[in-house]
């Protein structure tokens, strides 16, 4: 079984509506059944927490938030390793919803992306049952959760970022093949085509990207081409390519127009 | 922009990934769907073609900007292509 919805979906379709009689709505998505019933378990003795639906893959998160209002998605960690993308495409799925990450280990790098991203907490998989209802709680209450290790972190890549923005001199260095890959994103190309491009694997175009990412403080394809287009990245990159007379694809002499919606 | 109810004129205010802010004399209602393209000049972007996004998402809410009533859409699903 992949998709087990446990109780019925609310009526309310805003997400919101129906909260204070409901209780606060929870998706486990979890690709291990033992921790899926676990908590399960946990959240049942608790009159004011609502399991709505568990699921064990991405895909059937999908499909769970797109059927049920929810407030707070439990998400194993594991379930978005190597889908750089999934996080900002869940929020933006599903605005109302909250999403915390389960992760067996802390580090870094991951758990600033991961706040970036749009998540409201992250929280390790051996987390106490009372911890977690108080977190499910806090962050259904529109807090975010978030140790003081983690605090630090998160303010360290604040500064890093905000330094590197208010200093013009100070301009984040990609590579080469990192705007190449920035390029062919640009073009619409799937991680797939781009990995065949440049002669290389899916995995390194992914890993190429979520370096790219990082640099430039975005966090998907479009946030990606919007920076290409307010810092002119790419522009920038032709012509020093074309004065070290590389060759590349010729550039028409179209004067630019501002960003318009028709 | 294409709405439920067919075409309607807009003018970007501002833009960001996940919405757009945008003017007209015609707004479409809260909740409802609409589509629209947006086009990032071959000028600035460095590529051979004008690279077009194409955007799908919905109005969220409606908001007086001194004599101006502005609509915010978030953007569901997008399309990238040069």
């Amino acid at each position: 079984m992949t998709l087990d919805y446990r109780d019925p979906p609310s009526n309310s379709s805003d997400g919101h509506g129906d909260q204070a009689t409901a209780g606060i709505r929870v998706i486990l998505a979890d690709s291990q059944a033992i921790y899926r019933v676990g908590m399960k378990k946990v959240f049942a003795l608790e009159d004011d927490i609502r399991v709505v639906a568990q699921v064990e893959t991405l895909t059937n998160l999908y499909a769970a938030l797109e059927r049920y209002p929810t407030d707070v998605v439990l998400l194993e960690g594991q379930l978005i390793v190597g889908t750089i993308d999934a996080i900002p495409d869940l929020v933006r799925k599903a605005p109302n919803a909250k999403f915390i990450v389960q992760v067996t280990e802390t580090d870094e790098s991951n758990t600033v992306e991961l706040y970036r991203r749009g998540v409201r907490g992250v929280v390790p998989r051996s987390i106490s049952p009372d911890l977690l209802i108080k977190c499910v709680r806090k962050i259904s209450d529109g807090e975010t959760w978030i140790d003081n290790q983690s605090i630090s972190w998160v303010i360290e890549a604040y500064r890093s970022q905000a330094a590197t923005l208010t200093n013009p001199r100070v301009q984040p260095k990609l590579s080469k093949k990192e705007l190449a890959i920035i390029g062919c994103i640009t073009r619409g190309m799937r991680n797939k085509e781009i990995a065949y491009q440049i002669g290389t694997t899916e995995q390194v175009v992914k890993n190429y990207l979520r370096k790219v990412y990082d640099k430039l403080g975005v966090s998907d394809r479009l946030e990606l081409a919007l920076y290409c287009l307010h810092h002119e990245l790419l522009k920038k990159y032709v012509q020093e390519s074309e004065a070290e007379t590389v060759a590349m694809p010729s550039r028409n002499g179209s004067v630019g127009v501002p960003v318009s919606a028709k | 922009m294409e709405t439920d109810d067919g075409w309607v004129d807009a003018v970007t205010e501002n833009i960001s990934a996940n919405g757009l802010l945008f003017a007209g004399r015609q707004l479409p209602a809260v909740n409802s769907r609409v589509s629209f393209n947006l086009s990032m000049p071959s000028a600035l972007m460095g590529t051979e073609a004008d690279v077009m996004i194409y955007c799908s998402g919905r109005i969220v809410r409606h908001q007086q900007q001194g004599v101006e009533t502005m609509a915010a859409a978030v953007i569901d699903e997008y399309l990238l292509k040069a």
